[in-house]
């Protein structure tokens, strides 16, 4: 099982190698990387909330440390963004800590409450913030280009750029899963007595789930800003729901599910802002609220759910069939 | 001279202390009733003083006449929403419960973009304005209004649920769901009841706010925070609680916006939810847990 | 040697003494049973020598170590382990995937806990429900599956809160030969039980509490003849 998925994701990189050498339409280009910074994204907040159970509701606040981070250290300082990119991982994994070791004490409720309070909290900070920018934003300086700048006019280096961070995404998930992590991880998002109970320090694994967390969003805080060469307090803080959203379809505690949801969100996304941003009305964001709503109710484990559980079926059609005793063992 | 100021900003803190109480209240009863956290409780407030303007801009009715009806409405949607979307959640997973509500935030304050944009709307001379001095004091007519239209809205609710018959049946659920069904109680329909009461009593803060408060899509999501802190240190089912902390959470608000930048003062008010609920995870007056 | 010891553990609750000044001491090896009317302080002691509760006085002592005060995971690390009066078992994760859990406490290699699983889910006889949901047992297996993953822990002692219960008359006796062969391991057993017919054949010795207090200790026969004891069940005052 685990060769067949390696061989299919050698596949897959192939494909999305060779991928701009044939599509050049810069659009096309855009929505991909777009989709790689969302699969990150979305991983990101799937370990924490979907792997360790533990909702949050502000996970833009470690992509906005991490991005606003570089862009300061490069606007007001100078600093290449790359060290800028290590200096935005460290702030954001000292945040993690400094959000991590009160609040996992917190409840599950009480715990998504409390992030809620400090995405506010930092945005309301940064917005007032001159030297961040304040409201205004930051603009990146367009004076050096090529890879040791990671400042880029074409699109196609962002593309693979963003496909490397995808990458390590999901390299980050799949050890997650496949080590003892994983298995702790969701004992502690079913019943953290049954945890204690078994020897798992519950608030130690709470708080590396968050740091994982807190590293990937920070990468793609710096991409992000790199990429736009503008960051605001809007659109670094205000990212949470999209990237929820994109987890939740795709299937929320599970690998894959970030990869569909943002494969599926984002180009409809991307169409959308160009036909109906125009007026404003905020159609696709009310369509995410519904989907959020629907698939929550229906299909709470979404797409990857769905195809689990089909799976899983299948799995105990062909053990009964077999004629093994499914429950009630007779003892010799 | 100086504590004048002073006197003159407590005041308008208790009067928006009323008004957070009044939506801590609701939000409280949900919470204690059906152990479930309303995410979207402010935005329902959002609604509702929606619906205020478009009486007032479409039918020229002024907010307090529009009040009763709004109530009403309120109810009902509280109701409905109860039934066709949490009630699924009810008895899940804590995840599937923070996301519904939570998509119904998004919801909401979209839809409330797409159907009157994202501008700052206001109600203009509605009956309740103007101000009126008490000895130093200035106070405006719509703010105290609005303060004790919560207290009367508070004290109504606390009458409903401490000295009726149904009011027992919803404390019965609240204190243990499972035994319920075994005295007659139907659950399902006192958690209909919890939301339509939950949303009824928001809609009067909305329609009270509206006399005198900016009406955009995203009013919600401060007064939202601000509830839930009001929550956290109330204590969860305590509608005295939660009127009392939505009083302190208001003049705390205040005063640190009056001490310290009022761009800081969310930080205080957020940082004493963070507090609090570290120390004392059942509020200061707190049953529940 | 004592495994286990308890000297003038209190806790209380409030106003409420639920264990009053327990004196206990448990052999290696041997099983033990914790018996009393209801309320009478089992499942608090149970959580404070778990680690769950912290005594208000009073010490416990497990291999050596003083545990009293260390946190339920810290003590699970000693070595000493608790099954769960309502079952607490992973129900989305698979039988296996519940029993490696508990196997990672000393390797964290999957592999091998894989393996270590797949040997206890042999000794308990689950090994045909391994790829099966937790959610889709039955109590019994349930339960068994609990034993299963607290013995993937290499406990030197299980408190067991209330094995039987929710059990039918077959599926306890099933039961009854599990913990016999958690025995022969060497493990240490302490155990709550309501169900005087299971308790008193399998344990060596029996404690019995009442509001708080030992009242008595010593074998099945004594304690089942002790007038203190009758009377507890009864409800008189002695």
């Amino acid at each position: 099982m685990q060769k067949r998925i390696f061989i299919g994701w050698i596949i897959f990189i192939g494909l999305l190698l060779i991928f701009p050498v044939f599509v050049k339409a810069p659009y096309i280009l855009h929505i991909a990387i777009m989709i790689f910074i969302y699969t990150t994204l979305g991983v990101s907040w799937n370990i924490l909330s979907g792997f360790a159970g533990q909702i949050s509701l502000g996970q833009s606040v470690f992509l906005g440390v991490g991005g606003y981070t570089t862009a300061i250290l490069l606007v007001k300082f100078g600093i290449n963004p790359w060290i800028g990119m290590f200096a935005g991982i460290f702030a954001s994994i000292t945040l993690s800590w400094i959000i991590g070791v009160p609040c996992f004490r917190l409840q599950g409720r009480y715990f998504a409450i409390a992030t809620m309070a400090v995405v506010q909290i930092v945005y309301l900070v940064i917005a007032r913030w001159e030297f961040a920018g304040g409201a205004r934003g930051i603009y990146y300086p367009l004076r050096n280009w090529g890879i040791k700048a990671f400042t880029f006019r074409g699109k196609m280096p962002y593309y693979f750029i963003a496909m490397a961070m995808m990458l390590i995404a999901m390299g980050v998930i799949y050890y997650i899963e496949y080590s003892h992590i994983g298995y702790y991880l969701k004992t502690i998002r079913e019943n953290t007595d049954a945890a204690s109970a078994m020897g798992i320090n519950v608030p130690k694994y709470k708080m590396i789930a968050m740091m994982f967390s807190a590293f990937l969003a920070a990468i793609s805080g710096t991409l992000y800003g790199q990429y736009l060469l503008f960051i605001d307090p809007d659109t670094m803080f205000l990212l949470s729901v999209p990237i929820m959203l994109v987890t939740i379809i795709g299937g929320i505690g599970s690998i894959l599910g970030p990869l569909i949801g943002a494969g599926l969100i984002i180009p409809v996304q991307e169409i959308a802002r160009i036909y109906l941003s125009g007026s404003g009305r905020a159609i696709d964001q009310l369509l995410y609220g519904s989907l959020i709503v629907i698939v929550v109710i229906f299909q709470p484990r979404g797409i990857m759910g769905m195809i689990d559980s089909l799976m899983y079926k299948f799995k105990k059609r062909k053990k009964d069939s077999k004629g093994k005793i499914k429950s009630n063992v007779i003892l010799t | 001279m100086e504590n004048m100021i002073i006197l003159q900003v407590i005041l308008s803190g208790i009067t928006a202390g009323l008004v957070y109480g009044l939506i801590s209240i609701g939000l409280s009863l949900i919470w204690g009733i059906m152990d479930m956290v309303n995410f979207a409780h402010a935005d329902f407030m959002m609604l509702s003083m929606y619906l205020t303007y478009v009486a007032w801009s479409k039918f020229a009715l002024d907010p307090m006449y529009s009040l009763p009806i709004i109530i009403i409405l309120m109810f009902v949607i509280g109701i409905v929403i109860y039934r066709t979307i949490v009630r699924k959640t009810v008895g899940g997973e804590i995840v599937t419960q923070i996301l519904a509500t939570f998509g119904i935030v998004v919801f909401l304050q979209n839809m409330a973009q797409f159907l009157w944009s994202a501008n700052y709307q206001m109600i203009r001379n509605p009956i309740v304005s103007g101000s009126f001095e008490l000895g130093d004091l200035f106070l405006h007519k719509a703010q105290v209004v609005a303060g004790i239209a919560s207290l009367i809205t508070a004290w109504f609710i606390w009458i409903f649920i401490h000295k009726t018959k149904l009011g027992w049946a919803l404390q019965a659920t609240a204190q243990n769901r499972g035994a319920a069904p075994l005295i007659g109680i139907n659950v399902n329909k006192m958690f209909s009841i919890a939301w339509g009461i939950g949303l009824a009593s928001v809609g009067v803060a909305g329609v009270l706010l509206a006399n005198y408060y900016y009406i955009f899509p995203q009013v919600g999501a401060t007064f939202q925070l601000l509830a839930l802190v009001a929550v956290a240190l109330g204590g969860f089912g305590s509608i005295p609680g939660a009127l009392l902390a939505g009083l302190t959470v208001g003049i705390v608000e205040a005063l640190s916006g009056f001490f310290i930048e009022p761009a800081y003062k969310y930080v205080v008010v957020f940082s004493l939810y963070i507090i609090v609920v570290l120390i004392r995870p059942q509020g200061l007056f707190g049953t529940h847990h | 040697m004592k495994l286990l010891e308890l000297r003038n553990v209190t806790k209380r609750f409030g106003g409420l003494i639920a264990v009053n000044s327990v004196n206990m001491s448990i052999e290696k090896g041997k099983i033990v049973g914790l018996i009393g009317p209801n309320g009478a302080g089992k499942t608090t002691l149970f959580n404070c020598i778990a680690g769950y509760y912290q005594p208000d006085s009073g010490e416990i002592w497990f291999d050596g170590i003083r545990i009293d005060g260390m946190k339920p995971h810290e003590i699970c690390i000693k070595k000493l382990t608790r099954t769960f009066q309502i079952v607490k078992i992973l129900n989305k994760l698979t039988v296996l995937d519940n029993v490696m859990v508990g196997a990672f406490l000393n390797n964290k290699n999957v592999k091998l806990a894989k393996n270590k699983a797949r040997e206890i889910l042999d000794f308990c006889n689950l090994t045909n429900v391994s790829d099966i949901k937790g959610s889709d047992l039955t109590i019994g297996d349930k339960k068994r599956v609990e034993v299963a993953r607290t013995l993937a822990t290499d406990p030197k002692f299980i408190l067991f809160d209330e094995v039987m219960a929710g059990l039918n008359p077959k599926e306890g006796q099933e039961a009854i030969q599990l913990i016999y062969k958690v025995r022969d391991l060497g493990i240490t057993i302490l155990m709550v039980e309501h169900v005087m017919e299971i308790i008193m054949p399998i344990s060596d010795r029996i404690v019995v509490l009442d509001l708080g207090s030992k009242i008595m200790e010593g074998t099945a026969a004594e304690v089942s003849k002790n007038e203190k004891v009758i009377n507890a069940y009864l409800g008189v005052k002695s």
